[in-house]
C-alpha cells in the first residue's frame, strides 16, 4: 500500500511517501519538508515526494494526515487537500495524531526514557501527552490533555524529558522537536479503520466558548 | 465543458456542478442554525462546518448533477474576499481534488461571480450571458454593499461601495437593536409588512453625496438614540412595525436612488442587483420603480442565486476558461480582502 503523508500541524510542514507490503515495515520512500507560516506550498511539496518516490499521483492509495494539536490553519489545509482528493480519487484518508507521530519520532530516534510530548495551545496553555518507550515503541501513559504553564515548568523542574516544537525559547528545557510527516505515514499503515472525509478535523481539547446573544425580544 | 464549483466564502457551504452554461446541480448547506445563538456568524463555527459539510456535499452535487469526478473537466473555486478559514478549508479542497485528477483550477473572486448571478435563468438554470448587456450592478449583502460598472463581460469598474457597514449588516445590527432574531435582515422585512415607512424619519446616508459610496453605520446610530428616546415604541406592535418600515426604506431608498443615478449617468440601458439583500422584497420594489420611471431595464438574481451559492462561481469559471484565463496555479493562496477592482474607481469615473 502506498501512503501519502501530510504533517502540516507545525511549522515544518512535512510530506512523506510510505510504503508497506505484505508482511512488511512501512518504509519511507522519500520525504520532503518545508518551513511554512501562513502560507503552505503543499501541492510543490507533494509533486517533489511524488518524483523522488517515482510515484504517479494515481499510484497513491491512501493519504494520512497529522490531525495535530498544532496549527489550524496548516491541519486544515492537509485535510481539505486530502478530503479533495479522495473524492477525486477513490483514495482511504486516515487522520492520526501529531503528538503521537512526534512521539513514534523520538522513539525511533532512540529515545529510551519516559517523556512528555508538550505542544503550544496558545492562551497561555499547552497540550501534553506522556510516554514511556518499551521495545524501542512510544506507549502513552498519560493522554493527551490542556495543561497550564505552571504545570509544565513544575514537570521540568522534576528533571522529566520534554520535546515540542517551537517552545525552547520560552520554555528552557524543552527539546526542540517536530512531528514528521514519516511517523504520521508509519502510524497511518498499523491503522486498520479509514477516517470518512467528514469525520476528518483538527484534535479539539478545547471546548469553544464563544459569547452568546441575549434572546430575542420579540419572534 | 463540465465544472465542479466550491463556495465557502462565509456561512454557507455551497457546491455546484455547471456544464455549457447549464447548472447541472447547485447545493447548499445552511449554518443558521448554527449561528443563530451567537447572533451573527463566529468563523472559527463556520470554518468547521464547512470542513464536516464539504465531502458530503460534494458527493451528492455530483450525484444529483449525475456526473463522475472523471466527468469533470476544471475545477473552481472561491478565493476572496470573504472570512479566511472558511475561504481556506473550500480553496484547499477544490486544489485537492483538482490535483487528485490533474485538472486545471481557477480561483474565483466571489464578488464578480456576483456579478453575472442576476443573468442565471431558467429551469433548468441557464447562464443567458447571449443577451448580456452593459449594465450597473448593485450587490448587497450582510458583508458587501458594492456598485460596480459592467462594461462587458469579465470587464467592469467598481463606482463605489460601503465606506463603513454593509447594507445587510444595517438591516442585521438594527434588527438586533429592536430585539429580533436572527438572522436579522429577513426579520425586520417580515416585521416591517404593514408597517408606515413614513412614520419615522431616519436619515439617509451620502444620498445626495455626488459619489457611488454608501454609509450605513450613522443609520444604525440613529436608530439606536431613537430607541433610547423612545423606548415605548417597541412595546407596541403597530409602532414596531412602522419602525421597521421606516428602517427598511431609510437603506432601501438610499441604495435604489444611488443605483439608479449610476446608471443613468453613465447611460446604460440596465440594472443588475444581487447579493442576499436583493431577496428584500421592499428593494425589489423600489428598484423596479426607480428602473421603471428611467427607462431602465431590471435584471435581479433569482432568490437561489441571490445569497451565497457555488453555481455562480462555476458559470463565472466557465465563461472564463472560455475567455482564455489561465488557471491559478495550485498552491495559490486565500485573498481574504480580495478587492474587486483595486483603485479602478478613479479610472471608472461614474
Amino acid at each position: 500500500m502506498k501512503i501519502l503523508a501530510l504533517e502540516f500541524s507545525s511549522r515544518i510542514r512535512g510530506v512523506a511517501a510510505v510504503e508497506i507490503g505484505p508482511g512488511a515495515q512501512p518504509a519511507a520512500v522519500a520525504t520532503v519538508s518545508d518551513v511554512g507560516s501562513r502560507g503552505t506550498r503543499a501541492f510543490q511539496l507533494i509533486t517533489t515526494v511524488l518524483k523522488n518516490a517515482a510515484w504517479e499521483r494515481e499510484n497513491v492509495d491512501a493519504i494520512a494526515v497529522g490531525l495535530g494539536p498544532g496549527s489550524y490553519h496548516g491541519i486544515r489545509v492537509a485535510i481539505a487537500i486530502a478530503q479533495g482528493w479522495s473524492m477525486g480519487k477513490q483514495v482511504r484518508l486516515i487522520g492520526v495524531s501529531s503528538a503521537e507521530a512526534l512521539a513514534a519520532m523520538l522513539a525511533l530516534k532512540g529515545q529510551k526514557e519516559p517523556f512528555t510530548v508538550v505542544i503550544d495551545a496558545q492562551r497561555g496553555e499547552f497540550y501534553r501527552a506522556d510516554y514511556t518507550v518499551e521495545s524501542g515503541v512510544a506507549r502513552e501513559v498519560g493522554a493527551l490533555r490542556l495543561a497550564k504553564a505552571a504545570d509544565i515548568q513544575e514537570c521540568l523542574k522534576s528533571g522529566r524529558n520534554l520535546f515540542g516544537p517551537d517552545l525552547s525559547g520560552r520554555l528552557p528545557g524543552i527539546r526542540e522537536a517536530f512531528p514528521a510527516a514519516t511517523t504520521v505515514g508509519y502510524l497511518a499503515a498499523r491503522l486498520p479503520l479509514e477516517t470518512p472525509g467528514a469525520s476528518l478535523e483538527p484534535i479539539y481539547l478545547r471546548e469553544t466558548s464563544f459569547v452568546k446573544a441575549p434572546p430575542p425580544r420579540f419572534a | 465543458m463540465t465544472v465542479l464549483a466550491i463556495e465557502t466564502s462565509c456561512d454557507e457551504t455551497g457546491v455546484a456542478v455547471v456544464r455549457n452554461g447549464t447548472v447541472l446541480s447547485s447545493l447548499i448547506s445552511s449554518q443558521i442554525r448554527t449561528h443563530a445563538e451567537y447572533g451573527g456568524v463566529v468563523p472559527e463555527l463556520a470554518t468547521r462546518e464547512h470542513l464536516r459539510n464539504l465531502p458530503s456535499l460534494t458527493r451528492l452535487a455530483l450525484e444529483s448533477a449525475n456526473v463522475r469526478p472523471a466527468d469533470i473537466e476544471l475545477i473552481a473555486a472561491t478565493r476572496g474576499p470573504g472570512l479566511p478559514g472558511a475561504l481556506l478549508v473550500g480553496l484547499k479542497f477544490a486544489q485537492g481534488f483538482a490535483y487528485a485528477l490533474g485538472l486545471p483550477f481557477l480561483g474565483i473572486n466571489h464578488h464578480e461571480a456576483h456579478l453575472y448571478s442576476a443573468w442565471v435563468r431558467g429551469n433548468p438554470a441557464r447562464a443567458e450571458f447571449e443577451v448580456f448587456r452593459p449594465n450597473v450592478s448593485l450587490i448587497v449583502s450582510g458583508g458587501h454593499t458594492l456598485l460596480v460598472h459592467v462594461r462587458a463581460l469579465l470587464d467592469h469598474c467598481v463606482l463605489g461601495e460601503t465606506v463603513d457597514d454593509a447594507a445587510g449588516e444595517c438591516f442585521d445590527k438594527t434588527a438586533r437593536l429592536i430585539g429580533l432574531s436572527y438572522p436579522g435582515g429577513p426579520q425586520l422585512e417580515r416585521m416591517a409588512k404593514g408597517g408606515n415607512p413614513s412614520a419615522y424619519h431616519f436619515p439617509r446616508p451620502m444620498l445626495e453625496d455626488d459619489t457611488n459610496d454608501f454609509s450605513f453605520s450613522g443609520l444604525k446610530t440613529a436608530v439606536a438614540y431613537f430607541l433610547r428616546d423612545h423606548p415605548d415604541v417597541l412595546d407596541d406592535p403597530e409602532k414596531r412595525r412602522d419602525l421597521c418600515a421606516s428602517v427598511q426604506a431609510a437603506i432601501v431608498d438610499v441604495l435604489a436612488s444611488k443605483t439608479v443615478r449610476a446608471a443613468k449617468r453613465l447611460r446604460v440601458d440596465t440594472v443588475t442587483v444581487s447579493g442576499g439583500v436583493a431577496c428584500n422584497s421592499s428593494l425589489r420594489h423600489a428598484l423596479t420603480m426607480g428602473c421603471q420611471q428611467a427607462g431602465l431595464t431590471l435584471r435581479v438574481a433569482d432568490s437561489v442565486f441571490c445569497t451565497d451559492n457555488a453555481a455562480m462561481v462555476g458559470l463565472l469559471a466557465e465563461l472564463k476558461a472560455a475567455h482564455g484565463t489561465p488557471p491559478t496555479d495550485l498552491d495559490a493562496e486565500i485573498e481574504p480582502g480580495w478587492s474587486l477592482g483595486d483603485g479602478d474607481k478613479v479610472e471608472c469615473g461614474g
